[in-house]
């Protein structure tokens, strides 16, 4: 028996499509109702969780296998786990994004940067040797120059229609994000025929 | 300030109240084989300099030091490691030869809040110092065996990597990235880091296989046939020399993707698991170039218990 987490939300709604398209039975996913724990036919035993509890189930071994975003990952302070797999899913990228007007403005002061992601945002700048204020926004991270709290921020755009309904547009592309498959570093231990069983079906998708 | 006389700060774990005494038999028990080993206990002091850690280069970052400024105005941690102080003692002393230590104690380690993470490890451990090659290899994996039914955890799984395989490799890939997408065992990022690199086929197989190297000693078998250079092969066959050698075939396993936990490993590396610990309940390895930070070259190894996971893990296995 495995036990997963899944995050919440958009990521759930595709890694349970994928796992169904792979043979898996989903039906008790699918007709689910508030229930935040359930198994199913194959000897899986899901939780479904907002993205950063996933890392914290994992970290504690209450699961053996997660799937959750990069952006999570990357943001997380927790690294002690194994990042086997790249489910090619929700896929998009964090970017610096502000209006047309900054790339040519010079500050002569410290740039504030709104974000949802402060160290995915602070390592972005410390990268590029600038010392900038972070400002941590929880949700609708646009606001931030919008209401002119922020210069710029930085957040993962995946079609990037908020930002243009905005007037804000892309700067720089940090990186890439997608759903990644981690799993608990002792659990590969003892269950190491069960995981690869697993990325081996989910690996196949990406010849598609 | 009334409340805060029942708190504890967060950085403390719960005081251990339900099982001490079966601790300090694990405890006594451990001690007494390590003495009739000739191992001499000893208390090790609780605050180290931090330039000491940070120059041995032992890959623990400052920041999981709980760190003040001393009347020197001098950095002093609270101890974060037990290998490290023993070497400096082994150096200090002026020992030579062989040297066999073993200690019982804390080691501290910051945590951020609200994790439900632990900053204090109640470790036993022994370090075996000036004993070099295949017989300090084996003496420790003698030990472990005598050891480990002191923990009285039913599943008990001993691993074995190669530190000198991993640094063989790292040097044949020669990019920097490699050992980031080892440490993840990246499946996905593997397979584009072969592409874009023009090895050879059977260092290509090698590094797709990799990853799942892992298991009974016959992964070791098969990934022999994989290897055409001679240091890598060099320690496969030291690995399979040691199972061999050991007498505790049973229960030992291998994991040629294993990664350094100390940067100071050089030889083998051991961990131990329980299905019923999220993290390693032993850790250990061979280290013979720490000590050229005090100018001196001396072969060691150590390992030692993580006495606060093992008692978490005997709690859960009684549960089942």
């Amino acid at each position: 028996m495995i036990k997963i987490a899944i995050t919440k939300g958009r990521i759930e709604k595709q890694v349970c499509q994928l796992l169904s398209q792979k043979g898996y039975d989903m039906e008790p996913v699918l007709h689910k109702d508030r229930e935040l724990l359930i198994e199913t036919a194959d000897g899986l035993s899901m939780v479904f969780a907002k993205a950063n509890d996933v890392l914290t189930f994992l970290e504690h071994g209450i699961v053996d296998v997660g799937f959750v975003g990069k952006d999570t990952l990357e943001d997380s302070d927790f690294h002690d786990y194994y990042e086997m797999l790249d489910l090619n899913i929700g896929k998009c990228y964090f970017a610096v994004a502000a209006y047309p007007e900054y790339r040519e403005k010079v500050f002569h002061r410290r740039q504030r940067i709104a974000s949802k992601y402060t160290k995915v945002a602070k390592d972005y700048f410390t990268r590029k040797q600038e010392d900038v204020e972070i400002i941590k926004l929880e949700g609708s991270v646009e606001l931030g120059p919008v209401v002119g709290l922020s210069d710029a921020i930085v957040d993962i755009v995946e079609t990037g229609s908020t930002l243009k309904a905005n007037g804000l547009e892309v700067i720089e592309k940090i990186s890439d994000v997608s759903t990644k498959m981690i799993v608990n570093k002792v659990s590969l231990k003892f269950k190491k025929d069960e995981i690869f069983h697993l990325i081996e079906m989910l690996k196949e998708e990406e010849t598609c | 300030m009334e409340e805060f006389k029942y708190l504890i700060p967060e950085e403390s774990i719960d005081a251990i109240m339900s099982n001490v005494s079966k601790l300090r038999e694990i405890e006594n028990d451990l001690r007494r084989i390590f003495v009739e080993h000739q191992y001499l206990e000893v208390l090790m002091p609780s605050f180290e300099y931090v330039d000491l850690y940070n120059d041995m280069d032992i890959g623990i970052d400052e920041e999981k030091m709980f760190q003040y400024m001393n009347y020197e105005g001098k950095r002093v941690a609270l101890r974060v490691d037990f290998t490290v102080p023993l070497a400096r003692l082994y150096c200090s002393q002026k020992e030579e030869g062989e040297k066999r230590y073993c200690y019982f104690g804390k080691v501290y380690r910051k945590e951020k809040r609200h994790k439900g993470r632990s900053s204090e490890f109640f470790q036993a451990g022994v370090e075996l110092l000036g004993k070099a090659g295949v017989a300090g290899d084996l003496e420790c994996l003698q030990l472990i065996k005598e050891t480990m039914s002191c923990l009285k955890l039913k599943t008990i799984r001993i691993e074995m990597g190669s530190a000198k395989f991993y640094h063989r490799l790292c040097e044949i890939v020669d990019d920097e990235r490699f050992v980031d997408i080892l440490k993840r065992r990246d499946l996905t990022a593997m397979k584009d880091f072969v592409q874009e690199h023009s090895f050879d086929t059977s260092m290509q197989n090698l590094l797709m296989h990799l990853p799942q190297t892992f298991g009974g000693v016959e992964v070791l078998y098969q990934i022999q046939n994989l290897i055409h250079d001679d240091i890598l092969n060099e320690s496969i066959a030291e690995l399979i020399h040691l199972y061999e050698a050991s007498c505790m075939k049973d229960c030992l396993t291998f994991d040629l993707a294993m990664t350094p936990m100390m940067k100071y490993y050089t030889g083998i590396m051991l961990k131990g698991y329980s299905p019923y610990s999220a993290e390693p309940i032993m850790n250990g390895g061979r280290y013979d170039q720490l000590m050229n930070h005090f100018h001196r070259q001396v072969s060691a190894i150590g390992f030692s218990y993580d006495l606060s996971h093992i008692l978490k893990a005997l709690e859960k296995e009684e549960e089942v």
